[in-house]
């Protein structure tokens, strides 16, 4: 267990240094996309769940987020709040719902769903939720407790979206190692199995859906905080795509490749497009190589070699690593 | 809709409510066969990419950059040889060719892992991939097809006005799918086909060569997606995003289907778009999203879409 | 096979560290404007041509002196078309870059996005596009509008359509706020002008089949039909339009439409349709500055300008020659010398209305010239209409009137 919470320790120290080597802005959406990521990673990597509709939880939590900010005057930690329970609330209902279908029955079910938002804060709740604007005059923020911060200071707003993720990676952490972690991983290895032993899949099935769901609606909060700002896309189901491919460059089976997915992803998309506007060219092409030669994401595969290293190959890099992890 | 106190002061021709005419039979007649022709290339996108699921188990997101490639195609080739029809026919094939070099490159290697997300995954990266190629070679800007001589304008068939382009379109694509089903249902190849489809194993335990039926099965897909692009790009505007709206609409029709299932693609695809037509006659704001709303019932009614086979569920 | 990919993974971290240490080192005798622009997305050919016309004014800028003797920096982020991605741009510009001033969007939905983060950051936004943030709660003193506003658009085409066309209308609308307010502003003028409104019909953002909405416009034979859409949704209307035996026997206005379309669709886009433009190559006829324009943009870039490159090239002109005027950075005086001045960049002299720095710019309306076009010679201007005639007064922009009391038909 100590081994595990180094490793937790050396990411956080890491991200602590982001800011340092980007700049404070990229590395904070470094973080909220980091942790969007790693709690689709949940359904994903360790459930097996696929799903097109994340984009639900985040914009749910994204905007239960921002309409306590802006229409209640909340504090960030009571809008974190609103956000998290609407956003399981949701995840439990629509997983509840579409349990029964299969693969990517399941994962375009979740989709219309999840377009089904959209187009509720479109349209119909337009006149609270902005609509197409997305939603505006949130004041900037302040944090009174547990210390008096500026949020529009690009530090401060760094140092509170780190804390909260550093904290949600601990709860996760723990989630996914606890007994029902097991199952969950059970029914990604092999559920007709899980079945027979007597499990009920289909309640392990909504339970994964749901916590991958709080966590994306804790980073759609985080989201909201950052920009002082909704956007009406957080809530389109394309943008669920976006923890898949940063799930996928990082490794879908780590728990700590999403994160590092996020960064490659995030750091392509701001620097890239300076150069180039073709940016997602790299991306596409990126992902198309990982694929086909690294299945595992990069983190994957570094743990794969680290795994394979033997005692004869003392000269080996990976052999020295597996020493020190 | 009455208007209350934001309406005072403003005269009454403005604030009158806009009346339910009363819409005539002729109007709802073309938009019948409005909603036909909208079909139609649902139906050709939506066969290829239920075919391609029901050889290979994968959800070709790529589907929609085939049928922007297609329309590129038919820009290309009609801007050096000048026929529009040589151009669709090319076009066809040329898409065609390059998605079976994708599936053989690409594709192939990765069946052996078992695992059906990275063939779905690395179709996702091409679909992110390939449009920007695109931009590369024919830059940002639309490019014009113009509707071809002979099937300009529209005809006049008593108090209907039946665009002539439209009507070769919906021709097209039955003869199109009445070929395919020929093709599936009588010849040699077609029945090795629909084999693969059902049982992959047992047809390589018969000395076929699966992977060469599969890449055929990947590239008659294709170039139905190439030959929807190709026919639409006179209608609509050609240019490099113009899948990412279509492989949506093109998805839920799919499933409404049934993946696997080439009758229910055909059938799908002309129920979802007399729906988006009429939809679009008397509440032209929610055509968009109805479609989610119809697969969503659906799914939950009868999950596996209209014909689709029980154990793809 | 374990070293090559070990060398394949190096090489990647290689590259990854190459490119951090390629970002270049920042100047600190430059004042920098940071636009940002929809360089990719379905807009991008507008997104250029906007980056296109800021670095051209930059360049004519620092040709005669510069600002305050210092070189003007026009620093470009991909908005993505996209509010959030624009506001994230937004504040590594103002946080990271250091930027003095921020400009750009071509949408004016993230218009207004970005000119609600200026002004909680107390910065000079330049706005590019046809915007709303000029009107009502959306005003505030550190934003500038730098082209008409879609009410201003409206009365424009709407008074020559009336005078010219005929008075029954029936409209095709694309169901956004941009569209709805282009309707409205449509409704109003249709009252003032004894015009007689027969319907709307709404099209999603992004349709790509409008046939299913043209027969309903045809039933209600109509004097000429009205386009509230832009870019692919015009061309794929008017495409479709033609297909159905519409264009071409019922004129139709375009309440905004760009040379693009009218290049895209080429010969379709005829005699019988109308389309409002903030700016045509033409006026170099008429007007001097226009003709330095063009000509400069012309010549640097191989093809005339269009109306996003004006307001951009327009923007940054007017932001340079106010900074030098006020002698300072700061951002008080800079406003102030804004709001004073008098500009004649592109087209006869303009200047910003003090309640909420809306640019007094005219809007013309071209007629197409079909199978007659060539190369960029693709239509005529009909009317320049002025700000005099269509620009609402400071009291009705406040409180955002008429549109707050036009009634959109559902």
């Amino acid at each position: 267990m100590i081994k595990e919470y180094a490793h937790i320790a050396i990411v956080a120290l890491i991200l602590l240094t982001l800011p340092l080597w980007l700049n404070f802005t990229t590395a904070t959406d470094i973080l909220v996309f980091g942790l969007y990521a790693m709690a689709f990673n949940v359904a994903l990597g360790f459930a097996g769940i696929l799903s097109f509709g994340h984009a639900a939880f985040f914009g749910v939590g994204a905007y239960a987020a921002g309409l306590a900010l802006r229409y209640f005057g909340a504090s960030v930690w009571t809008a974190i709040f609103w956000a998290v329970l609407c956003a399981s609330l949701v995840a439990l209902l629509m997983g509840a719902l579409c349990v029964k279908k299969r693969g990517v029955y399941f994962a375009l079910l979740i989709a219309a769903f999840a377009q089904m938002f959209y187009f509720l804060a479109l349209s119909p709740l337009r006149f609270i939720t902005g609509g197409e604007d997305g939603l505006k005059g949130i004041e900037v923020l302040k944090l009174k407790f547990p210390v008096h911060a500026d949020l529009g200071h690009p530090a401060a707003l760094f140092g509170f979206i780190f804390c909260i993720l550093i904290v949600c990676i601990l709860v996760m952490h723990r989630f996914v190692h606890s007994p029902l972690g097991s199952l969950m991983k059970g029914l990604e290895e092999n559920e007709p199995r899980l079945r027979a032993c007597g499990y009920n899949t289909n309640a392990v099935k909504i339970w994964a859906f749901a916590v991958s769901g709080l966590f994306s609606g804790v980073a759609g909060a985080l989201y909201t905080v950052n920009l002082g700002y909704v956007p009406l896309d957080s809530l389109y189901w394309l943008n669920s795509g976006t923890p898949l491919v940063m799930t996928l460059l990082g490794g879908m089976h780590t728990f700590f490749g999403p994160l590092l997915g996020a960064g490659i992803f995030i750091f392509f998309q701001d620097n890239v497009s300076v150069y180039t506007a073709r940016w997602e060219f790299f991306v596409g092409a990126l992902v198309v190589i990982l694929i086909l030669i690294f299945p595992g994401g990069i983190l994957g595969t570094v743990k794969e070699k680290i795994a394979q290293a033997d005692e004869g190959d003392r000269q080996g890099i990976w052999f020295w690593l597996k020493k020190l992890s | 809709m009455a208007c209350s106190w934001p309406c005072a002061g403003v005269p009454s021709v403005v604030n009158s409510e806009s009346k339910m005419f009363h819409i005539p039979p002729n109007i709802l007649l073309m938009q019948a066969i409005i909603g036909l022709a909208l079909g139609a290339v649902f139906v050709l996108l939506a066969s290829g990419l239920s075919m391609i699921y029901g050889l290979m188990d994968v959800v070709n997101f790529a589907h929609g950059v085939f049928f922007m490639l297609g329309a590129y195609a038919v820009y290309q080739f009609n801007l050096t040889l000048g026929n529009f029809w040589v151009g669709v026919a090319l076009a066809v094939l040329a898409v065609a060719l390059l998605g079976a070099l994708t599936e053989i490159s690409l594709l192939r290697p990765l069946y052996k892992t078992g695992n059906l997300l990275y063939p779905l995954l690395l179709t996702f990266g091409l679909a992110l991939a390939l449009p920007d190629v695109v931009k590369m070679f024919y830059g940002l800007m639309p490019m014009p097809v113009n509707y071809p001589e002979g099937l300009q304008g529209s005809l006049l068939v008593g108090p209907l006005i039946v665009p002539k382009y439209r009507l070769f379109v919906i021709v097209l694509t039955f003869s199109v799918m009445f070929s395919l089903w020929l093709f599936l249902k009588k010849s040699n190849l077609g029945m090795i086909l629909r084999a693969t489809t059902t049982d992959k194993g047992m047809v390589d335990a018969m000395g076929i060569n699966v992977n060469r039926v599969v890449t055929l099965g990947f590239s008659i897909g294709i170039a139905l997606a190439a030959l929807g692009g190709a026919v639409a790009a006179p209608m609509v505007s050609v240019e490099p995003n113009m899948g990412v709206n279509i492989v949506l609409q093109c998805f839920v029709v799919t499933v409404v289907g049934g993946l696997g299932s080439l009758g229910g693609a055909v059938v799908s695809g002309v129920i979802i778009g007399e729906v988006v037509a009429f939809t679009s006659l008397f509440a032209g704001g929610y055509a968009d999203v109805v479609i989610y709303f119809v697969m969503a019932v659906i799914l939950l009614v009868r999950p596996r879409g209209l014909f689709g086979e029980l154990s793809r569920e | 096979m374990k070293s090559n990919s070990c060398k394949i993974l190096t090489a990647v971290v290689a590259v990854g560290c190459a490119l951090l240490l390629a970002v270049p080192a920042l100047a600190a005798t430059t004042v920098k404007v940071g636009a940002i622009l929809p360089l990719t997305g379905p807009y991008a050919a507008l997104g250029d041509d906007q980056q296109k016309g800021a670095e051209l004014a930059a360049e004519m800028v620092n040709k005669s002196g510069g600002v305050l003797g210092k070189q003007l920096e026009i620093v470009v982020r991909d908005s993505q078309l996209n509010g959030d991605v624009a506001l994230r741009k937004a504040k590594e510009l103002v946080f990271e870059e250091k930027v003095n001033f921020l400009a750009g969007s071509l949408s004016g939905a993230v218009s207004k996005v970005l000119n609600e983060f200026a002004c909680k950051n107390q910065i000079i936004y330049m706005g590019f596009p046809q915007s709303d943030m000029s009107i009502g709660k959306d005003i505030c003193r550190f934003g500038f509008t730098g082209m008409v506003t879609p009410f201003m658009a409206a009365q424009a085409t709407s008074q020559y359509a009336f005078s010219h066309l005929g008075k029954k209308w029936f409209a095709l609308t694309a169901d956004y706020r941009w569209g709805q307010r282009l309707l409205q502003g449509w409704m109003y003028s249709s009252e003032q002008h004894g015009g007689q409104f027969l319907g709307n019909v709404w099209a999603p953002l992004g349709t790509t089949d409008f046939s299913a909405f043209l027969p309903r416009i045809m039933a209600a034979k109509p004097d000429f039909i009205v386009f509230n859409n832009l870019g692919r949704d015009q061309s794929t209307a008017l495409k479709q339009a033609y297909e159905l035996g519409i264009l071409g026997k019922i004129p139709i206005v375009c309440t905004k439409t760009t040379v693009l379309t009218m290049k895209e669709i080429y010969p379709l886009y005829d005699k019988s349709v109308y389309g409002g433009v903030d700016f045509y190559w033409e006026l170099e006829n008429k007007y001097p500055s226009a003709k330095e324009f063009v000509q400069a943009f012309q010549q640097k870039y191989g093809r005339p300008p269009f109306q996003d490159g004006q307001s951009a090239y327009f923007q940054v002109r007017a932001l340079a020659d106010a900074i030098n005027r006020a002698g300072s950075l700061d951002s008080d005086k800079v406003i102030k010398a804004l709001e004073d001045g008098k500009y004649a960049f592109t087209k006869g002299e303009e200047y910003y209305q003090k309640c909420n720095h809306q640019r007094a710019e005219s809007y013309l309306v071209l007629r197409g010239l079909g199978k007659e076009g060539k190369d960029w010679n693709l239509a005529t201007i009909e009317e320049e209409v002025p700000a005099s005639k269509t620009m609402r007064n400071c009291d009705w922009a406040e409180k955002d009137l008429p549109n707050v009391n036009i009634p959109l038909p559902r």
